[in-house]
């Protein structure tokens, strides 16, 4: 992928959707959809950018997204 | 195949369970109760002659030809408009009886031209026919006398590109006026004048056909009895001598046709009665625009070039895909098997469609398959299968009949929908209520006999907050069907919801600065939608084509299901599908991280169903979707695509970054009947078949598989299937069928809600609505009866989340996107056809008021700018728009609606936000950069092209 700052806002969108929910609900909900929905290298490329600071990446988003577990190598 | 004419029964049929039995010439025959006496006598084999009658309309009995004889009654009344009685006995021959029809004949024919031999409808002329069953053999009274033909008859109307009225031939039975008006619902025709002076008229304003209201949908031409509206192509041709069965290939609806035959020669398409989608209607685009298939622009060779500023040439079927398969092998060993993929086409069947995902699948050896679907109905598919469990509508067409009160939200049927929009017209005018959500005032907000009791304009982006505030009104008012909700949907999420529309910032006066309606009216749409019976939703892009999307289509199923309104007939949640087969793209596995039946790929049960069946090892990973794979191609680890049926340089939003992103390609093979624009871009071009040559089926928005039947060898010398199965094998994994049929079977092999399908059985039955399984053998029209497919209905909590697409000083107006009666889509099929005389280029639609401020009159050259880009087009000002708000159709390529659309787009499924573009809008008089940069490749790529595949 190029450029980060579109996975950034994707995140930031699923995270606003559920965000109403408590919290747990709320990480759950993110991950499970990034996991079922973006390819092992846009995560790993996500995961990348959380190591350099997550920069754009608004709480909520950033708090599940660390939560998340690595993309399969190789894929 | 199929007969020439189907049995013409005189009246509709009726649907009640009660039945009377009569007897009609000494034979006893049982029939619905308030049947007609024609009819009945149809159904025994006996049919009556008549001329005014046919069973599309109801009775009118005003040609009286259809006289009979009841025991007890005096006279002899009509058997249109007599309905049966228990015990009645009828005689349909008597001397009596043919003494008056035969008279009656006499007076229609002294005042009717005898050029039988060499009229139009020679051989299908209801009539001659009646003439020849009342055994008319002269014409007392002459034909000399005043009439209508001759000298004093009026000039033949031939401004319809496609059908002719010629006044001289009509016998003033009305039929056209009331197929205009019953099944059409457009009341453009009227007859005119009274007694010898009655004729029928396109309007009282109109000159002719062309200029008047009428939508050309062929209903009056269906109707009638004689040549006096008659298909251009019969009087050119002569009439057909077979038909073949067969499925549309434009919208949606997917409406049954009977391609009418001469030889390989289509003569016409005419829209077949027993079709369960259309029930004999049909549009100006599927009765009349077929002609692209034959269109001297169609590229019937297969073509290869090494760079895409190569010119064109032309190749041999195994050199082509060797070509193909050659880059793209080299492509991944260079980098990487995930570096190539593809996308699927919502125009192609579904087993075109299954073998492309399989061999992307099996023979790439990824999961970067996605399809068009990605850029229309994503969200549908998200959104439903989320909150109900299955990703599509829930009712068939037929239902709404049963509907109570309409919402209609973002959709406009009349022009995308047409078939579905005059059912849906029909429906109204018997009574049924309608809600408008819409920016426009679009043709049902007004139309003849037609009236949205409220239309809610509302701001493009504000979907989900008017559907929460809808939803606040049935919440707080205690207007929730409780004993629905507690029985069928979950409640612990049932209550989060309730709590969250509740709250006071979703009441319709919280949220009335974001949605820019009256809070009144909205409340006043909620009570109606709550209390009015069974209440239906028709949705169309309107709704998915925005941020929040998916959100969107959850906020309605909540608001179905908190009313009670899923799970019978009249009610549901029904997404009007763009393309005709949308939903079968979708079905048979095209989206990257699901096999056929929406069974994600991490599924190990299934995921080894596949493996174990296509004898590969298949990835659990979700591969690229179109958006990613166009972010993928800019940075350089996506370097191949396979492009089945579709234009993505000109469909998708954000045109220069696709065109960066296909010019970055090593290897883009398209697959289409024209060179269109993304075959600018191609290293490889696949012919491909049009509909006429097609074997295959189509599912449409209502679930229904129907076949689509060849009418004539492939152009191409090859179907599409075994086009892609030598590319697979090509590509070293060996892909093999004998048959479409056999496809199918591979299908209903590896899918639970398609194991009923065969081709067989779609013969046999006509149609099958998925699923068909063992729960349901013989199909199902109404979803969620009883029980949701996910068990509890799940209501989802619907923040509205409003677009980071905002309006500002230099970009004031939002611009949203739509499409025309006439044309479609991307215009590949239509712009090739007449009905380009309706919409010969694309306007922008702006109100009178935001025209004034800017000094724009009607048809002024402007140049429309976002923070994308910019294109010119010509001003069209309209009280149809409201202030603030511009909008304009993308069915030419010049125009380049996409070059303004943005990157935005759905949080769950990435579908772009066409309905939503901040714009600035300034009177120009010249062709954007962009437009001039498009004519120069025309004057590249596709004049090498035409030259070279000529040679």
């Amino acid at each position: 992928m190029s450029d980060v700052s579109e996975l950034v806002r994707m995140a930031n969108q699923i995270a606003d959707f559920f965000g109403p929910y408590p919290e747990d609900e709320t990480i759950a909900g993110v991950t499970q959809h990034i996991r079922d929905f973006w390819t092992p290298a846009m995560r790993k490329q996500m995961a990348e950018h959380l190591a350099a600071g997550g920069a754009g990446l608004r709480p909520l988003a950033l708090k599940a997204l660390n939560q998340m577990q690595p993309a399969p190598a190789g894929a | 195949m199929t007969m020439l004419k189907e049995t013409d029964f005189g009246t509709p049929k009726r649907e009640t369970e009660k039945t009377v039995t009569l007897v009609i010439d000494g034979k006893p025959v049982s029939v619905p109760e308030g049947t007609s006496v024609m009819r009945a006598a149809t159904e025994l084999g006996q049919p009556i002659p008549k001329l005014c009658a046919t069973d599309m309309l109801d009775a009118w009995g005003s040609c009286r030809m259809c006289l009979v004889e009841i025991e007890g009654v005096k006279g002899t009344p009509a058997s249109c408009t007599t309905p049966v009685r228990e015990g009645m006995v009828v005689r349909t021959q008597t001397q009596r009886l043919e003494r008056i029809r035969r008279g009656i004949m006499e007076l229609y024919i002294s005042d009717h031209p005898l050029d039988c031999l060499t009229c139009g409808a020679n051989g299908d002329c209801e009539l001659q026919d009646t003439a020849g069953e009342v055994g008319l053999r002269e014409v007392r009274y002459g034909m000399e006398g005043e009439s209508h033909f001759g000298p004093a008859a009026d000039a033949r109307d031939q401004s319809n590109p496609y059908f002719s009225f010629e006044p001289a031939k009509c016998i003033v039975c009305s039929r056209c006026v009331r197929a205009c008006e019953q099944v059409q619902g457009t009341f453009a025709l009227t007859i005119q004048g009274r007694g010898f002076d009655s004729k029928v008229s396109a309007g009282a304003l109109a000159d002719n056909f062309f200029g008047s209201e009428c939508v050309s949908c062929g209903a009056c031409v269906q109707a009638c009895p004689t040549a006096t509206l008659i298909e251009k192509s019969v009087l050119e041709h002569g009439t057909p001598s077979r038909s073949v069965l067969t499925t549309c290939a434009y919208c949606g609806v997917g409406c049954s046709f009977r391609a009418e035959m001469q030889g390989d020669q289509v003569v016409r398409m005419v829209p077949e009665k027993a079709g369960g989608a259309n029930e004999g209607h049909s549009c100006v685009k599927g009765r009349f625009a077929w002609g692209y298939a034959t269109h001297k622009d169609r590229v019937t060779t297969p073509m290869v070039r090494d760079r895409i500023t190569d010119p064109w040439r032309p190749a041999s079927w195994d050199e082509a895909i060797q070509f193909a398969a050659g880059r793209f092998k080299a492509i991944q060993e260079k980098h990487g098997k995930g570096s190539i993929g593809g996308i699927t086409s919502s125009r192609c069947t579904n087993e075109e469609v299954y073998v492309v995902q399989k061999m992307i699948r099996a023979a790439f050896g990824n999961n970067n398959v996605d399809t068009c679907a990605r850029v229309c109905h994503s969200p549908t598919g998200y959104g439903l299968k989320t909150t109900l469990g299955t990703s599509a509508g829930t009712q068939n067409f037929k239902s709404v009949e049963k509907a109570d009160v309409i919402l209609v939200i973002g959709a406009n049927p009349t022009d995308a929908h047409p078939v579905f929009g005059s059912r849906m017209k029909k429906r109204l005018r018997e009574g049924a209520r309608l809600i408008v959500a819409d920016p426009r005032r679009i043709d049902l907000v007004r139309s003849p006999h037609v009236h949205a009791e409220h239309h809610i304009q509302l701001r493009p982006g504000s979907n989900v907050a008017l559907m929460n505030a809808l939803a606040h009104v049935v919440v707080t008012e205690g207007l929730v069907d409780e004993t629905y909700v507690a029985e069928r949907c979950d409640t612990v999420e049932f209550d989060r919801w309730r709590k969250f529309v509740a709250e006071e910032r979703n009441s319709p006066e919280a949220l009335a600065g974001s949605i820019g309606a009256d809070p009144e009216a909205v409340r006043k749409a909620a009570r109606l939608y709550a209390t009015g019976g069974n209440a239906a939703i028709y949705y169309g892009l309107g709704v998915t084509e925005h941020s929040q999307g998916s959100t969107m289509v959850m906020a309605m199923a909540n608001l179905a299901m908190a009313t009670g309104n899923i799970g019978r007939e009249g009610v549901g949640i029904n997404p009007l599908r763009g393309q005709n087969n949308v939903q079968g793209s979708c079905d048979m596995g095209s989206f990257p991280h699901e096999f056929t039946g929406y069974r994600h790929v991490s599924d190990e049960a299934t995921r080894s169903l596949f493996e174990k069946d296509w004898g590969v090892t298949l990835s659990a990973e979700p591969g690229l979707r179109i958006p990613n794979m166009f972010a993928a191609a800019i940075d350089g680890s996506y370097r191949g695509l396979f492009v089945q049926g579709e234009d993505i340089a000109q469909s998708d939003p954000n045109t220069r970054h696709v065109q960066a992103a296909l010019e970055a390609m090593d290897c883009i093979v398209v697959q289409d009947l024209f060179l269109n624009e993304t075959a600018a871009y191609a290293h490889v071009f696949f012919p491909g078949t049009s509909f006429l040559e097609k074997d295959g089926t189509f599912t449409n928005a209502e679930r229904r598989i129907n076949r689509v039947r060849p009418v004539m060898t492939e152009k191409t010398g090859v179907a599409e299937w075994e086009v892609v199965c030598r590319l697979a094998r090509a590509m070293g994994y060996d892909m093999h069928y004998d048959s479409a049929a056999g496809i199918m079977d591979e299908i209903a092999r590896l899918t639970p809600t398609f194991k009923g399908v065969s081709f067989a059985r779609l013969d046999a039955e006509g149609s099958l609505q998925w699923p068909v399984n063992d729960a349901a053998p013989n199909g199902t029209p109404t979803m969620h009866i009883g029980k949701f497919v996910r068990g509890k209905g799940r209501f989802m909590i619907t923040e509205f989340v409003p677009t980071e697409e905002r309006t500002s000083r230099s970009f004031p107006l939002i611009l949203t996107t739509g499409r025309i009666l006439s044309q479609y889509n991307v215009g590949a099929q239509t712009r090739r056809t007449e009905n380009s005389r309706w919409h010969e280029r694309d306007e922008l639609e702006m109100h009178p008021f935001d025209a004034e401020e800017r000094g724009l009159a009607d048809g002024d050259m402007i140049s429309i700018q976002s923070r994308m880009g910019a294109v010119t087009l010509p001003v069209k000002v309209s009280e149809r728009m409201p202030q603030g708000v511009v909008y304009t159709t993308f069915h030419h390529p010049l125009s380049g609606a996409n070059v303004i659309t943005t990157d935005y787009s759905d949080w769950a499924t990435n579908c772009p936000e066409y309905k939503v573009t901040a714009v600035q809008v300034a009177k120009s008089n010249q062709p954007s950069d962009w437009q001039r940069g498009l004519a120069e490749l025309h004057d590249t790529n596709y004049r090498r092209a035409v030259v070279e595949a000529a040679e």
